[in-house]
């Protein structure tokens, strides 16, 4: 099978057209070297592209560990807070289902990166964390 | 295995039910709040009507023999080994870690839900304990210190290991359960056989606030409030009645029929709770003041549909975010 080249804006076209035609929202790609996220954006054929060059450093983020809505109500806490490995600092909403964002790690986590109730995809930056004190 | 390290009293292992014995006096039991019941099975994905345990009295200790998925949903704040889980959750548990469920300041019954299911002899088809007839779950009785409780072979579940949750039914389907201004709970209900014989005084029945009394336990809730009474003494027949009935008696105060209702009872029906609003019910505690709301058939057909549309999505989602996640756990 031929690789897609999803820098070529008749393919990124053509799936917008796609998406949109289906009702869906948006669809994440995942290469080894890059990641493709498609967002439709109200009820016109317009898209976004971001183009990343693999996972962002997880030195001093938290970053979302899947697509969904974020979600602050679950867990309400105030930033900055001082967490241990393991704490849940938010979900992430797919449908019904709320999946945990866990701490990787003792920390201090200083602030947050995405608004309540937005839609965030694989490796998004939710948290910005510095080493626990 | 499961073992119950401390317990407080009248808390049982229910399931779903066992519907078709009324006609020989036997109740139907089950889960006061058969929603959170259904929900937790579907985390640890047993089937919906797998027997679980059901928390009315805390706080309570589960410690695991081995390493087990479990929910716990409903009322209830949980704890495992310390760490605060949140609401309406599922979680693996090692062996040798303890559950530990406190009371939640708004709903009156916790249920926990373990991979497998509780592994007890089910009685004419269910697991419930029946209290008031000393039968099923538990050898009839409520759960007691020291206890320990089998669990039925796992279904081949697929569970992340940091857990995961779902939104409280409360939360997602807000928009069908209004609030009253005052904070009382509204509990939608149809007029029953009787109800016009009670002349103005029905129209009392729907207008003005009722408190749930401390007389009040799974067989049925006794409510506090001005009496209401028929218009004429009449004599009535016994008849069957079903949870979720509400009655009246001679003092006036009425009486609704819960999970361990009576099978016939001779007291005028003034009204019959909508089954989509039974398990808000089942989760109010002793003083919360409810008022009850006229509802019609097709309003409560409706709300059973979104319902049964909640636990649809429940169980197809959950599925698919535990294979996504194990997918990318092993990237």
């Amino acid at each position: 099978m031929s690789k897609l080249d999803f820098t070529d804006p008749a393919l990124l076209d053509a799936l917008a057209a796609a998406l949109t035609a289906a009702g869906v929202d948006g669809i994440e790609i995942e290469q080894s070297s890059r990641r493709l996220r498609l967002v439709v954006e109200g009820k016109s054929t317009r898209a976004t592209m971001r183009l990343e060059a693999g996972p962002a450093s997880a030195a001093n983020i938290i970053t979302a560990l899947m697509a969904g809505i974020f979600d602050l109500e679950t867990i309400p806490s105030e930033l900055p807070r001082t967490v241990r490995a393991g704490d849940i600092l938010a979900c992430l909403r797919v449908g019904p289902v709320l999946v945990p964002v866990r701490a990787s790690r003792a920390c201090m986590v200083t602030r947050c990166l995405v608004d309540r109730q937005a839609l965030v995809g694989f490796g998004d930056p939710l948290f910005d964390i510095e080493a626990h004190p | 295995m499961i073992e119950i390290v401390d317990t407080g009293p009248l808390n049982t292992i229910q399931d779903l039910g066992r519907p078709g014995y009324r006609d020989i006096g036997v109740t139907v039991s089950g889960a006061m709040d058969p929603l959170a019941l259904t929900i937790a099975n579907l985390l640890v994905g047993n089937d919906a009507g797998a027997a679980a345990v059901e928390l009315q009295t805390f706080p309570v200790r589960i410690r695991f023999q081995q390493r087990t998925a479990f929910a716990v949903t409903g009322g209830g704040s949980a704890m495992l080994d310390g760490e605060t889980l949140p609401p309406w959750w599922m979680q693996i548990a090692a062996a040798g870690q303890i559950l530990e469920i406190l009371p939640s300041k708004t709903s009156a019954r916790a249920y926990v839900a373990f991979e497998g299911g509780v592994d007890v002899a089910p009685v004419m088809g269910s697991r419930s304990t029946s209290l008031r007839g000393a039968f099923g779950g538990n050898d009839g009785s409520a759960l007691r210190k020291g206890d320990v409780l089998q669990l039925g072979s796992p279904a081949s579940g697929v569970f992340p290991a940091g857990g995961f949750g779902v939104v409280p039914p409360l939360r997602e389907m807000a928009s069908l359960f209004p609030k009253a201004e005052n904070g009382a709970l509204l509990i939608r209900a149809l007029p029953a056989g009787e109800h016009d014989l009670f002349g103005a005084d029905a129209e009392r029945f729907w207008a003005e606030d009722w408190k749930i009394s401390a007389q009040s336990d799974r067989t049925g809730y006794r409510l506090s409030g001005n009496p209401i009474r028929l218009t004429e003494p009449v004599e009535m027949r016994s008849h069957g009645i079903v949870a979720g009935v509400v009655q009246v008696p001679p003092g006036g105060e009425p009486i609704v029929q819960m999970s361990d209702a009576n099978t016939a009872g001779g007291y005028p029906k003034i009204a019959g709770i909508i089954e989509a609003d039974l398990w808000r019910l089942g989760q109010a505690r002793i003083g919360t003041r409810l008022r009850f709301v006229r509802a019609s058939h097709a309003e409560a057909r409706m709300l059973d549909q979104a319902i049964a549309a909640y636990i649809g999505d429940v169980e197809i989602t959950a599925r698919q975010v535990g294979r996504a996640l194990k997918a990318m756990a092993g990237r």
